[in-house]
């Protein structure tokens, strides 16, 4: 699990009940691990994330936690009654709100159930999922500004295969991408997707919407941050002798 | 015979206001946590926590988060969803402890709007107390004083008169301060850090500085609640590793919007309690910046929350979300000022740059997530978990909302230079409310006395019970409302 990643886990099937979660378990991971928005603050911070691609790291650690019995116990997973666990995985910072649900375990087999919520384009926009095995294309579907994408197919996978994800948008969109892409590999590997950083947007009065631009370089950052440390901001004198005057205490009421 | 007429749950803001209305003779209020030092927390930070995990203490923000949830006892944690910023509170008192004071009714409009579910009381009922909580906090409940305080005139009510040209209404932030005996050496004196949870002033009014603790149990963590028919009978719990029954009249949920509802989870309610709807409609706040750059040169009172700003001309309600807008008057950070110069800071000599700075302005946006989003909170199995897949389905309503401000301070003239949207990175700003509302509708689970449905000795109070926050943070309120409910209970006795 790396940086910009948020992992959640279910149990349930598709859409019949809510999600059991065990994020802050896997936010106690080493130094360089994390999620999303820690690493969208080190940035806001000029931290070290700032201005670089987040590694991408798969990490069987979390696939063992998430299937050990311990696991299970914690999220509450029954095998009387659920004969699947579930993976499910967004990145909200990356402004698309994409959001796909990977379903496993049958031995070395997968089944897998895709849902993506891009909500995050213009009015204008159009939007098309698709989903692919092994580039071979599998579902494709269109939706517009605000409505969630879903693609029913229910497939079987084994282990190895490659699952993509494309949405493409055509479009205005808030966010500079024009393509994002998810990948997912079947099997006992963890899924990985590609986690760019958040960008800032710009109002745009003229074209009436809010439009992606680069993040600031982070030389710049840096630059910025001397001149504001360099800069005599005003303080109130708090604490000053004098300033809790005793005829000001419970004056207002 | 009991052992206690009445037993509080929780020993932040939400019961010992309560508490403040009850005799202490006849009632205990018991807490998971231990007392909290935000001065130890510090030192402790500094020379301890970062030696041992330096790897996860990349700012400050994580040391604060890292202190407030510690727990003696290690075992009470309930962790979050990745989406939600907030961090479960281990210490006594809860997340009371960790909060900037910003202090607000919520508004006429919060009270009167129609939802899911709605307020079944209105502002005026809940007026009286919401003065005498504005007291106990020491805080001026009308915004248009120009001091706003009863500390001291706050630092900016003079230099709004250079924002008065856009925003008329602008006043300064209610901060509720500690002014306790606790804090009588140095009043409270906030240095602006912005890091209050490890402030070692201890400068913001925390429950502790605000009520007499003397009665207060720590460390007794309750894990259930026993019923016989539709009356509660008895807590039982665990302190110091052992487990402990406490028996009593009535008993006073007040232990946080996740914990009320992780409690009564984990008890076999009466067949008419409202189970199924407990831990819906979940709240909270998330948060966009815009910067914007004036045509003259901005104050700037680097206090913290305590100098920004409301602008009630880019509050309210937008497409049924209510935002509180402020404009802060601490420098705007290296990265949005980054987004507001782009790349034209690189062809900028740092004079120039430095005369920038004095002209653009922070809009902060604090946004409300609706009880309609019905983001649901289940906290089985030693896990709070926050439903982010609502909130996500919800999110570009937030970009809208931006949208709408951003075109309106356009309107007024003023020149819009970027947006960095928290909201779709995260949410949470510690006001988890709405999961065991009152409401006017049949979406209540708890009377406007704050009694549960289908029990007769079981009330609860805190965010959990607010049907609406609006885009205000919740404590003034949950002050009231245990300041009333104290009342409700005073009056019907033992």
């Amino acid at each position: 699990m790396t940086s910009g990643h948020v992992c959640e886990s279910l149990l349930q099937e598709e859409g019949l009940q809510h999600e059991k979660v065990l994020a802050d378990t896997l936010l106690d991971y080493p130094a360089g691990t994390g999620w999303g928005f820690r690493a969208y603050r080190m940035t806001e911070f000029g931290g070290e994330a700032a201005g670089t691609e987040i590694p991408l790291v798969s990490s069987p650690e979390i696939n063992e936690r998430a299937t050990s019995d311990s696991f299970r116990q914690a999220i509450g997973y029954d095998p009387e009654r659920h004969f699947k666990v579930g993976r499910d995985m967004f990145h909200p910072g990356h402004g698309l709100g994409f959001r796909a649900k990977l379903v496993m375990f049958e031995q070395d087999r997968v089944r897998c159930l895709l849902k993506a919520a891009p909500m995050q384009a213009t009015s204008t926009s159009k939007l098309v999922l698709r989903l692919y095995c092994n580039s071979q294309l599998l579902a494709e579907a269109d939706a517009s500004y605000g409505t969630t994408l879903r693609i029913g197919h229910v497939m079987e996978l084994v282990a190895g295969d490659h699952l993509s994800i494309d949405v493409a948008i055509d479009g205005p969109i808030n966010h500079m991408l024009s393509l994002f892409r998810f990948r997912m590999w079947g099997g006992t590997q963890c899924p990985i997707l590609h986690a760019p950083q958040i960008e800032p947007i710009h109002w745009s009065p003229d074209e009436g919407h809010l439009i992606a631009s680069p993040l600031p370089d982070r030389n710049e950052i840096d630059r910025l941050a001397r001149i504001l440390e360099g800069k005599s901001m005003g303080r109130v004198p708090w604490g000053q002798p004098g300033f809790f005057r005793a005829e000001n205490q419970g004056k207002r009421l | 015979m009991s052992d206690v007429e009445t037993l509080i749950v929780g020993a932040g803001f939400a019961g010992l206001s309560v508490a403040h209305k009850l005799s202490p003779d006849r009632t205990m209020i018991i807490d998971s946590g231990m007392p909290y030092d935000p001065g130890q927390a510090l030192r402790d930070y500094k020379f301890e926590a970062f030696r041992e995990q330096p790897g996860l203490l990349s700012n400050i923000v994580d040391a604060e988060a890292l202190a407030i949830r510690r727990d003696p006892a290690g075992e009470h944690s309930l962790p979050f969803s990745g989406m939600s910023v907030n961090v479960y509170a281990g210490t006594m008192g809860g997340i009371s402890n960790w909060w900037g004071g910003y202090c607000a009714r919520l508004t006429a409009e919060t009270f009167n709007m129609n939802g899911l579910i709605s307020w079944p009381i209105g502002l005026e009922d809940l007026s009286p107390y919401y003065e005498h909580a504005e007291q106990l906090l020491h805080v001026h409940g009308d915004p248009t004083c120009d001091h706003y305080s009863v500390v001291a005139p706050l630092p900016g009510w003079e230099s709004k008169e250079s924002i008065k040209r856009w925003f008329p209404a602008a006043h300064v932030n209610a901060q509720a301060k500690n002014v306790s005996g606790r804090a009588l050496a140095n009043l409270g004196v906030c240095t602006g850090n912005g890091h209050c949870a490890l402030c070692a002033n201890d400068a913001k009014a925390r429950p502790a500085t605000v009520f007499p603790m003397s009665n207060v149990i720590g460390g007794a963590k309750v894990d259930y609640v026993r019923f016989n028919g539709d009356r509660a009978v008895s807590a039982v719990g665990r302190a110091d590793g052992e487990s402990f029954e406490i028996s009593f009249d009535r008993i006073v949920l007040a232990a946080g919007g996740v914990e009320n509802v992780a409690v009564l989870q984990r008890s076999d309610l009466p067949q008419n309690a409202p189970l199924k709807r407990i831990g819906r409609c979940y709240q909270d706040h998330t948060a966009a910046e815009i910067a914007v750059r004036f045509p003259i040169t901005l104050p700037r009172l680097a206090v913290g929350a305590e100098a920004h700003y409301e602008l009630p001309e880019l509050s309210g309600y937008f497409q049924g979300i209510e935002v509180k807008t402020l404009l802060l008057t601490t420098p705007p950070s290296p990265f949005v000022l980054g987004v507001a110069l782009g790349a034209e800071a690189a062809e900028m000599s740092d004079e120039n740059i430095s005369l920038e700075i004095d002209k653009i302005g922070v809009l902060y946006l604090q946004m409300e997530i609706p009880p309609e989003w019905d983001l649901r909170l289940e906290t089985r199995a030693g896990v709070a978990s926050i439903d982010s897949f609502h909130y996500l389905e919800n999110v570009f309503r937030l970009d809208a909302v931006t949208m709408a401000i951003a075109a309106r301070v356009s309107e007024l003239g003023l020149e819009v230079l970027g947006v960095v949207p928290h909201h779709r990175a995260a949410f949470g700003g510690h006001h988890y409310s709405g999961t065991t509302p009152m409401s006017r509708n049949e979406n209540a689970v708890v009377m406007p006395d704050h009694r549960l449905i289908g029990t007769s000795n079981v009330y609860i109070n805190g965010g959990s019970v607010l049907p609406r926050c609006g885009g205000s943070g919740p404590t003034l309120s949950i002050v009231a409302m245990g300041l009333r409910l104290g009342d409700i209970l005073h009056s019907i006795g033992s």
